[in-house]
């Protein structure tokens, strides 16, 4: 199930939030929630729901292994056997037809073909218990003894399906002891409206133009149309991903956990470095701890170990060259960054956003095309210019107007301001309510037009249910 | 306050959702002209492939409470979303992948297309439902004569430009929409190519290739029908590129001459069959055989018929203009007798499912009015007439074969047609051009096309796998 459907909003969601709140103690409001997030995995992997509970069974078993046999050689065992399985599992379902496929292209052999759809969220679920097993194995967590409860740590809806990527660490305490405080309940929903705005409002529209010019024949596509495609893209992803960041912690505050922000304005970002400190900042810091500073960090191999990174980062993103290509091209810019452009670029204030979105949108045409013919294609548009200006780019650049600027707005911390301005505002107590009445004022406005929208499409999908 | 805000929006969310719960019929939407969906079935195998739960969302989205209200602020948001810039009448949008277009899904016509109501026990015998009339009318064919008298070229003022939108491929003006070709050299080429190909292959054949003009040549804006995309130009220049044998016919001089007539649909992609009958004199004038007048024909017409350039712009606000000014599709009746069949198999030992050249009534809940020519496309269609010349012609043709079709049946005893959509490739059926020709003892090779597929990649990649092209060849 997605958020941005009506199942979920209208039946899901209400029946979810009812049974939660009625349920008297925290244990029984976890059973509920876990059972709950189970059936919203089987609601779109009907059949795939066991490799995820596979997934949890084993770090639980792995991890209470290492709990016993701490600082022996079946401690270390353990540890390896849950990134091994973990890995397998992410490996058989990602990666393995690709891997063939190579394995056939660069030989003469005849590789079958194994086919396997990709389960949705693999990509998260994998990284969250392996997390798990390797902080038990680091001694940074204890180990949980119940498995229900880690089963709820990896299957919590919220965050299940497409992140943030939630440490085990982070959420331990919370799972066993938390309040759910109207506070938190109705900054949640507001979150969660914000996110489901994203979505619906500006990253599907946004979508629906980037699919429709880079999909196009490049034969007839003109320079300008071919800028607001992947502009319209970065806008897609964005706002897609953001947004379900958004919905994921706005809901788990609901429910009284606390994610960490996956998000922090990325497009206004005055360098590579720091616009991947403000992208999708959960999968940053889990490369970071687990392999960057294994492998010596700064401190050794500085060189290697930053290209081993964003290699495995793009390879994360998809079992496709253009992903790890992506990935290294990221890599060389920080690298570049590092060691010549720091001195220049703390100086620049508006050059340097220019200049990070003008490579981050560079990064996009490689992350769009995984056929990298077309990729090359498209840039020559991009630079060497493709069709001549035609009425119809013209048009196209008139209709996306609106939809561009309110994009543009959204991607800086203007609305957050114009939040704090609204509701957060008053100070006075007697002035609270007209605060919280803006609020609710503003989820139901969203929610009238979502649904209007999603009733109204058909064209819906999560861009990042790929991963 | 902050207290109650969650339950606050949980009003109008528990309100609907119990709402939705109670009123889970879907009917047919008038507006949407298409059936809502139903309840899906309940089998393990759809549970266990997701099928079962997407059906059910599709279903939940179909039966939502007050779905037409929300429909109606959906098209409002389109506004914003797919702004006008301040323009009073018209605009577009809607770009077209174009090859995913001329990619047309197998869909089974006979399932999901009825071909009018009187298809019971009398569809065995299609050529019942023709007219008596027409029956004997046939009789006078051999008194056929070429019209006398040509009219002159019809100058159109074109659109003006600030009352144009565009975003790719379709454009609203008015109440007429128009998909805009662009001229691909590299396509046309091949297209070429292909064809001087086939006529190689047939060697005891006529080939002939007739690419017809759509709408957007003459009813848009001055910058939509010139340079790239001008009509005229690709049509002329691929007619340049293909092998002396074959013949390119001129049906644009035909049709310009008439252009203050119902050539073309406004409301749908395709050209009327009156534009297809113009069409169809050029190209007995240059196969030098007769062809009948007009008013030789008996005629019906189907009022009310919103076509498909509605169904490709429905989701934005523009294309209301579209649904409030349908067409009417007036229909020619063949002269001669003729039995038609269709072959989903692209094979004619096949058993064959029986169609008429021109159905004359299609069912009320299908929009598509289009769809009462030669049974709509498909793989392999044969029609039999009773004029006993012994001749036979072949059409490989897009979904403007269709309205043109029909008139052959003046011409030829056997009329073969072939859509390269539905033959070899993956669970279709295997087609050679060739081989057909040769063993059917084809007399004349037809190839008749719109401007998109000459430009389209795909239909290049269908044309030359129906000849038998290899791809290094070129």
């Amino acid at each position: 199930m997605v958020f941005s459907s009506l199942v979920f909003l209208y039946l899901f969601l209400p029946v979810c939030l009812v049974l939660y709140f009625v349920m008297p103690t925290l244990k029984a409001k976890n059973v509920v929630l876990c059972f709950l997030s189970l059936l919203f995995y089987a609601w779109g992997e009907p059949l795939w729901v066991v490799a995820m509970i596979f997934s949890a069974l084993t770090d639980y078993t792995c991890s209470r292994i290492i709990g016993k046999h701490r600082g022996t050689r079946t401690a270390k065992l353990a540890m390896a056997a849950s990134v091994i399985l973990n890995l397998g599992l992410l490996f058989t379902f990602k990666y393995s037809d690709f891997f063939l496929g190579t394995v056939g292209a660069l030989t003469t052999v005849q590789v079958p073909v194994v086919g396997l759809r990709l389960p949705i969220g693999i990509s998260f679920y994998t990284f969250q218990t392996m997390s798990y097993t390797l902080d038990v194995y680091r001694d940074e967590t204890p180990v949980q003894h119940n498995f229900l409860d880690l089963l709820l740590f990896v299957s919590l809806f919220p965050q299940l399906i497409a992140g943030p990527i939630v440490r085990y660490r982070e959420v331990a305490e919370q799972i066993g002891k938390r309040n759910s405080t109207w506070e938190g309940v109705s900054s949640g929903m507001t979150r969660f409206f914000c996110g489901l705005g994203k979505k619906v409002l500006l990253a599907n529209f946004a979508g629906e133009t980037a699919r429709n010019i880079l999909n196009s024949d490049f034969g007839i596509l003109s320079a300008p149309a071919a800028w607001l495609g992947i502009l319209c893209f970065a806008f897609q992803i964005y706002f897609d991903f953001s947004g379900y960041s958004d919905m994921a912690i706005g809901l788990g505050r609901v429910f009284g956990f606390r994610y960490g922000e996956n998000f922090d304005h990325p497009y206004i970002a005055r360098s590579i470095t720091s616009f991947w400190r403000r992208w999708h900042i959960s999968l940053g810091r889990f490369f970071r701890d687990y392999v960057y500073i294994p492998l010596g960090g700064n401190r050794r191999f500085q060189l290697r170990n930053i290209m081993i990174v964003w290699f495995l980062t793009g390879l994360w993103h998809g079992a496709s060259w253009n992903f790890m290509i992506w990935g290294l091209y990221f890599g060389v810019l920080l690298v570049l960054e590092k060691h010549l452009l720091k001195r220049f670029l703390h100086k620049l204030k508006w050059g340097g956003i220019l200049y990070s979105f003008f490579f981050v949108l560079l990064g996009w045409v490689l992350f769009y095309f995984t056929d990298l013919t077309r990729a090359l294609a498209f840039c020559k548009i991009l630079f060497a210019g493709g069709a001549p200006l035609d009425k119809a780019t013209g048009i196209l650049l008139i209709n996306n107007l609106p939809l561009l600027l309110l994009c543009a707005v959204a991607s800086t911390p203007v609305p957050k301001l114009l939040k704090q301005r609204l509701i957060n505002w008053p100070a006075a107590a007697r002035w609270r309510p007209a605060g919280t009445a803006t609020a609710v004022a503003f989820n139901m406005a969203i929610l009238f037009l979502c649904t209007s929208a999603l009733v109204g499409a058909s064209y819906n999908p999560f861009l990042y249910f790929r991963f | 306050m902050k207290k109650y805000s969650l339950f606050i929006i949980l009003i109008p969310v528990l309100v609907l959702g119990v709402w939705s719960l109670l009123n889970p019929n879907g009917e047919v939407s008038a507006w949407e002209k298409r059936a809502l969906k139903s309840t899906p079935a309940f089998t393990l195998e759809n549970l266990f492939s997701g099928r079962y739960t997407q059906e059910l969302e599709e279903y939940y989205a179909d039966t939502f409470p007050v779905r037409d209200t929300f429909i109606n602020v959906n098209t409002a948001m389109g506004g914003f979303y797919y702004f006008n810039g301040g323009a009073e009448a018209a605009l577009v949008i809607g770009h077209k992948g174009l090859d995913q277009d001329v990619e047309a899904p197998a869909v089974s016509l006979r399932k999901e297309i009825p071909l009018g109501q009187n298809s019971g026990p009398s569809a065995a015998a299609p050529q019942a439902d023709i007219p008596d009339a027409a029956a004997e009318t046939s009789a006078g064919m051999a008194e056929l004569e070429i019209p006398h008298e040509e009219p002159p070229p019809v100058e159109l003022e074109p659109p003006d430009e600030s009352e144009a939108e565009n975003a790719g491929n379709i454009i609203i003006v008015g109440t007429r929409a128009m998909e805009i070709p662009y001229a691909v050299e590299k396509n046309m080429r091949r297209y070429a190519a292909a064809i001087s190909r086939a006529a190689k292959l047939a060697e005891d054949a006529q080939v002939y290739s007739l690419v017809v003009p759509n709408a957007g040549e003459f009813y848009s804006p001055v910058s939509l029908h010139t340079g790239a995309t001008s009509q005229k130009k690709m049509i002329s220049d691929m007619y340049a590129m293909l092998s002396p044998d074959v013949k390119g016919i001129d049906a644009y001089d035909k049709l310009c001459r008439h252009l203050d007539e119902y050539l073309y649909f406004r409301t749908d992609h395709h050209w009327s069959q009156l534009g297809a009958y113009y069409a169809y004199t050029a190209f007995c004038q240059s196969a030098g055989i007769a062809y009948p007048e007009l008013k030789a024909y008996e005629s019906g017409s189907f009022a009310g018929f919103v076509g498909s350039m509605y169904g490709f712009t429905k989701n934005y606000p523009q294309s209301k203009t579209l649904k409030d000014n349908p067409d009417t599709l007036i229909y020619y009746l063949p002269l001669a007798e003729c039995k038609g069949r269709q072959y989903a198999g692209a094979r004619l030992e096949d058993e064959g499912f029986p169609v008429k050249a021109v159905a004359t009534s299609v069912s009320e809940s299908y929009s598509d009015k289009y769809i009462c020519y030669i049974g709509g496309d498909a793989s392999l269609t044969h029609f039999e007439t009773d004029i006993g010349n012994g001749r036979s012609i072949i059409v490989i043709k897009d979904s403007f074969g269709n309205a043109f079709v029909p008139f052959l049946t003046s011409n030829y005893q056997d009329i073969y047609v072939v859509d390269p959509r539905y033959v070899n490739g993956k669970k279709k059926p295997d087609f050679n051009l060739s081989q057909f020709v040769a063993e059917q003892q084809i007399n004349d090779v037809l190839f008749l096309n719109y401007p998109f597929p000459m430009n389209s990649n795909a239909w290049c990649d269908m044309l030359e796998r129906l000849i038998g092209v290899n791809k290094t060849e070129n």
